[in-house]
């Protein structure tokens, strides 16, 4: 897997969530994206699996707020922490 | 992981029985008809089979009837008789108990229940063949019935359990055999994964909730490693496993394992679409439809079934292509 840049990860949360690319930042509570759903956060989390390999809980997710939190826990988990 | 290795056993016929009345996704009023599309595409289900009758029993007893005739077994010749389900209507007595008097079976026949899902089916494979195997008498048989009928537990306007699953039952036949039948298990249970899929009283009624975050998560946290597992136990190449038949449990996370473990599409037939997830008759319903597209004997196949729990068992075994197997439409 190669190394996640924050760049890449907002422009596949945005394909991902159906969102103009223009409209993410890190700091935007990923929760309250108005496409956000179960099914759409499954698919998102399955890509996020795909592009990284880092599986997330649901118990990780909800501990998570900002798109900053969910890259921050990616990266952390890739490095094994 | 636990590991276990068994010979002398295999299965000798398979009936796989399901409800008449279809139910298709895309008339679905309790999904966002702007999801509809892509609810059946990620979950690979717009079909699914509804039961006209509340009480499993009732499949399981047409399937065994059907099973014992076509094999012409008499029912005292049966040693042992598990029941794999979680929607027993009545939960007492046990299902087994019921179908051991309704079908004359020996008053000697070991009859128990089993409470597991999606695991099921391989977790009962396994445990009727420990207690063949315990059986001093020769040529000892034993009858696996398991499935669920689903559409009990799913509140109608479930977004989430409501499109993927679907009623279904299974009855399998197991008997000693004198050909070389090496039949490999691995096993697992990861309880912290107890909230993936649980029930939960809703005013008066209990309903099956599902979190499809976790489903994902254990399911592809641990399938593929258990897997591995099993193979390198089994001392087998994954190239020589000529299918693998995993639990139907939706197309992204059936395709994720496939894509983890490297297996081809060609080697992972699919009942999904056909019958959406049938819980712990999944793999049998799935072997039945392998068996039919494929003509060449005999097949090294894995099965895999995860779920509920959250609970995994797989098994490497080797089937005959003249195993009766069959899929029957009922009430």
């Amino acid at each position: 897997m190669t190394q996640l840049t924050i760049n890449t990860f907002l422009n596949f949360t945005a394909q991902e969530l159906n969102v103009p690319i223009q409209n993410l930042h890190e700091q935007i509570t990923f929760k309250n994206i108005p496409t956000w759903s179960s099914l759409n956060a499954l698919l998102y989390l399955a890509r996020i699996h795909n592009e990284t390999g880092v599986l997330l809980s649901s118990t990780e997710l909800s501990e998570l707020n900002t798109l900053r939190d969910l890259f921050d826990q990616i990266i952390s988990k890739q490095h094994g922490v | 992981m636990a590991f276990s290795k068994f010979d002398g056993y295999a299965i000798a016929g398979i009936v796989n029985v399901v409800p008449k009345q279809k139910v298709f996704n895309e008339n679905a009023t309790y999904i966002d008809p702007n999801q509809l599309a892509q609810l059946i595409e990620v979950t690979g289900i717009n079909e699914r089979r509804k039961a006209k009758h509340q009480q499993i029993e009732k499949y399981f007893s047409f399937g065994l009837d059907k099973l014992l005739t076509q094999l012409a077994w008499n029912p005292d010749s049966i040693d042992v008789l598990l029941c794999v389900t979680q929607t027993a209507s009545p939960s007492i007595p046990a299902i087994a108990c019921v179908l051991q008097s309704k079908h004359t079976l020996s008053t000697e026949t070991l009859c128990f229940d089993i409470n597991l899902g999606c695991s099921g089916y391989v977790y009962g494979l396994q445990t009727a063949i420990a207690l063949l195997q315990s059986i001093t008498k020769p040529n000892a048989r034993a009858i696996l019935c398991c499935g669920d009928l689903s559409s009990l537990l799913i509140a109608p306007d479930d977004k989430t359990t409501q499109p993927i699953f679907s009623d279904g039952i299974s009855v399998t036949a197991i008997h000693t055999t004198d050909k070389p039948s090496n039949i490999f298990f691995n096993t697992s249970t990861h309880g912290d994964g107890k909230n993936a899929i649980f029930t939960e009283a809703q005013e008066g009624n209990v309903y099956m909730k599902l979190n499809g975050i976790d489903v994902f998560h254990y399911s592809v946290n641990y399938v593929p490693t258990q897997i591995r597992e099993l193979l390198q136990f089994a001392e087998t190449k994954i190239e020589s496993i000529d299918a693998f038949i995993f639990h139907q449990a939706n197309k992204l996370i059936n395709n994720t394992l496939y894509k983890q473990l490297q297996i081809p599409q060609e080697k992972a037939p699919e009942t999904l679409s056909l019958y959406g997830n049938t819980s712990s008759a999944s793999i049998p319903i799935t072997i039945d439809k392998f068996l039919l597209e494929v003509h060449t004997e005999p097949k090294n196949i894995i099965l895999c079934g995860f779920g509920v729990g959250f609970s995994i068992a797989s098994a490497l075994l080797t089937i005959e292509n003249n195993l009766y197997t069959c899929t029957e439409e009922w009430e």
